[in-house]
């Protein structure tokens, strides 16, 4: 008989004070990491032209969770979106999910990978490790509006000289919602490049985890990273969580991180009340602007309009 | 191909003498019950000391070591010698210290520095102090600047030290904390009443002389309402090739608008392990900052904390760490906010050469109730060249959403366009670097008191020039 088991994911390359409890997640399941992966159901994706490859992943009773392994011999835009099987009435409160996605970007190719999180309750795991060889680039963009609990892991090997990994994360959490989040770019190659943002929104009961490391490893030489986080914090009992780490064993790069975490800036504040918007209508604007920027990444109109109907923006 | 500047390590051979201590002097190696009690004896502790000390012995054989920072696993604890006796009772005059203690802080320029800079100096020797002194004029004003045993025996003071002592670090804090609570000895102790503003520094300066010995001293200080004091701590050791610990520990208690300033030298030698704990409470619109150069040990794991207690109370972090070969200095600071309209600054710099590893590693805690709460982050890291290492590792824990936290962060190298530019106004390359590094530790070095300035500044300077290969 099964029994309950806490494995551990989303764990810092570099663990700091255990008692913070950023060292890594802890995801109560029935089986161990490895029982889980095998357990879920294989899709390869080859994408044979630049036309976006659309997978909807709909929470049912009998969710096995997915295992994708993406080729890309050429440039790719997948889109992934996690959805509510019937948006209003359907309870996925019990159901849990996992996505597995593993990716290999041939030379000079890019790989625009958006996933969108728009399920209700549901507890999400996504975790994608991409190989980027010479001069090509991973654009990861991630949405994240639903689930009690998401963990979302972006693990990028910039192997090839000038490869890149540009990752764009947005999220507004509401009402007892939990976030974590890691993301990884390891810098192996000449010239790389990493930028990794993480933009969000906390609002009453949530929390959020965010972990970003730029990791500059000896011969990357003329390698570039930055990190930066921005979180607006809209109500007292919320908790923000970060840890931005930068490691480097090479001399010859440029890592930077940048951080603002608080209250929406008063100026804009004042500026915006001075022209007659009400505060919660302020607030409203400043959330969504944060996912807008990124459904202007994703740039898909089906999906921007899923998303803003998801917030009732267009109601 | 490009031109590499060598940076060489810090010369340390001003710090690298010893004489020999008598082996009949080691009370005892590694750490267990009877050498406790014997110990304990020996210095004349109180029973309450006594029980404190073998609580701590219990917490330490059950605490684990730490599993984050650089390996401790070579520091074998059996081979540490835990307590030295001292070659004489503490005095109050140069002249009576025995005269090899006596060479050794003359070479190190103590007591120099007490008659032209200081308000008072302390000196410990191994694991007891040997020279404590005080102006009179200081004295007068009420100020209290002894060891910490003397103060424990007099009745003015015992409760006082009772009430404070590893109360702001406890033994379970972490193993080492609990290794210090049953084995300490030596350190000062220092008391500012209120209202009093000590205008020229202390200084305490230890070192550890013996071979695979440990050195365990205690600092304590209580600065009440709108007090001021400088408290400046220095420390070396010769260099063997046999592990050395130092597993000191700093509290200090900072009262309602008084401020601490308290500013740290450390230059142990490069067979140290550095395991010192350093902890602040600030009481309402208190101030403590902290000055903090690191240039020795092999190993460090050396944090400051800030408990900004009270509202209105601040915290400023002004940290350097330079690491060289064989050297892994895992270093930073931790504040937590535990009242409204507190501050905390931290400004750090980093030097990673020649093999050596540096760890930037911090924690900013802001709890619900510091309300309008702001911080600020900045970190620096130099790379030298590419068997080095340097690691930024910060986290920052929000509880309320009336916070303001900043943090940045950056690595790099030394900018070609920068020495180019400095190489066109007629400086040689080496002379360029030289003046960048210095530049780099600028913001930090500006801190420290000029004297210290001034021989960090050297240090790194004259290492550089002449020294392109």
């Amino acid at each position: 008989m099964s029994e309950n088991k806490t494995i551990r994911i989303n764990n810092l390359p570099v663990p700091t004070w255990n008692h913070l409890k950023i060292n890594d997640a802890e995801y109560e399941t029935m089986a161990s990491k490895e029982e889980l992966f095998d357990q879920l159901k294989k899709i390869a994706v080859k994408p044979e032209n630049q036309l976006p490859v659309v997978h909807d992943e709909v929470i049912e009773e009998a969710t096995e969770g997915l295992d994708f392994e993406f080729t890309i011999n050429t440039d790719s835009t997948i889109i992934l979106r996690l959805l509510n099987k019937c948006e209003e009435k359907s309870d996925d409160s019990k159901k849990d999910i996992i996505v597995k996605i593993n990716a290999n970007i041939k030379e000079g190719l890019t790989l625009n990978l958006s996933i969108v999180n728009l399920t209700k309750g549901a507890r999400i795991y996504v975790t994608s490790d991409a190989l980027c060889n010479e001069n090509s680039a991973l654009r990861m963009t991630t949405i994240s509006l639903g689930s009690s609990k998401a963990y979302f892991e972006g693990k990028a090997e910039l192997k090839g000289d000038n490869s890149m990994f540009d990752s764009y994360t947005a999220y507004i959490l509401n009402s007892g919602q939990f976030l974590d989040m890691n993301y990884v770019a390891d810098h192996k190659g000449k010239n790389t490049e990493a930028e990794i943002v993480s933009s969000g929104v906390l609002n009453k009961g949530t929390e959020k985890v965010s972990r970003q490391t730029v990791n500059f490893i000896s011969g990357c030489a003329g390698s570039k990273g930055a990190e930066s986080e921005e979180v607006l914090l809209l109500d007292d009992d919320v908790i923000s969580k970060s840890a931005p780490l930068i490691l480097c064993t090479e001399e010859d790069v440029e890592g930077e991180h940048g951080a603002s975490i608080g209250q929406p800036d008063i100026d804009v504040i004042f500026y915006l009340k001075s022209r007659g918007i009400a505060i919660e209508k302020i607030y409203e604007m400043l959330s969504f602007a944060k996912i807008e920027a990124a459904l202007s990444r994703i740039d898909h109109e089906e999906t921007s309009e899923m998303v803003r109907n998801y917030l009732g923006i267009n109601n | 191909m490009k031109e590499k500047t060598y940076i060489e390590d810090i010369d340390e051979s001003i710090y690298d003498f010893r004489f020999k201590e008598d082996e009949e002097d080691v009370l005892g190696r590694g750490i267990g019950s009877d050498l406790i009690d014997e110990i304990s004896k020996e210095k004349g502790d109180p029973e309450w000391m006594r029980q404190f000390r073998q609580r701590s012995l219990e917490i330490f054989h059950k605490t684990h070591m730490p599993n984050w920072g650089p390996s401790i696993e070579s520091l074998d604890m059996d081979r540490i010698i835990t307590y030295i006796r001292p070659k004489a009772r503490m005095k109050n005059k140069w002249e009576d210290v025995p005269e090899d203690v006596k060479q050794t802080f003359e070479r190190l320029g103590i007591p120099q520095a007490e008659r032209e800079s200081l308000s008072g100096v302390g000196a410990q020797y191994d694991s007891e102090i040997v020279y404590h002194n005080l102006r009179a004029e200081v004295e007068k004003q009420g100020v209290v600047y002894t060891d910490l045993e003397t103060a424990m025996r007099d009745e003015k003071y015992s409760e006082m030290i009772k009430k404070h002592f590893m109360k702001l670090i406890p033994p379970t804090d972490h193993k080492f904390a609990a290794l210090h609570g049953a084995v300490w000895s030596g350190g000062s102790f220092v008391y500012v009443p209120e209202g009093v503003k000590v205008e020229i520094p202390l200084q305490s300066y230890f070192r550890l002389n013996a071979e695979s010995a440990g050195q365990f001293e205690h600092t304590l200080i209580i600065i009440g309402k709108n007090s001021y004091l400088h408290f400046i701590e220095g420390c070396s050791a010769p260099k063997y090739y046999a592990a050395s610990l130092h597993a000191g520990c700093v509290e200090l208690y900072v009262g309602e608008n008084a401020t601490l300033r308290y500013s740290t030298i450390e230059n142990w030698s490069k067979n140290m392990y550095n395991l010192n704990s350093k902890r602040a409470l600030v009481e309402k619109a208190g101030k403590i900052e902290w000055i903090s150069g690191s240039f020795g040990s092999h190993i460090s794991y050396l944090y400051p904390t800030s408990v900004l207690n009270g509202e209105g109370s601040s915290s400023e972090f002004t940290g350097i760490t330079f690491s060289g070969n064989g050297q892994d200095l895992d270093t930073g600071a931790k504040v937590i906010h535990n009242a409204p309209n507190t501050t905390s600054y931290m400004n750090t710099r980093s030097i990673s050469k020649s093999g050596g590893v540096n760890t930037f590693r911090s924690e900013v805690i802001v709890k619900p109730q510091a309300k309008g709460s702001k911080s600020s982050v900045s970190c620096a890291s130099l790379m030298l060249d590419s068997i080095s290492r340097s690691d930024t590792i910060p986290v920052m824990d929000i509880r309320t959403k009336d916070a303001d936290i900043g943090h940045e962060a950056k690595i790099g190298r030394i900018s070609d366009e920068a020495v180019f530019y400095l190489m066109t106004r007629g400086l040689s390359e080496e002379e360029a670097k030289a003046l960048i590094v210095s530049g780099f530790c600028e913001n930090v070095s500006k801190e420290l008191p000029v004297e210290y300035a001034v021989e960090m500044n050297n240090l790194i300077r004259m290492e550089m020039v002449g020294s392109i290969g």
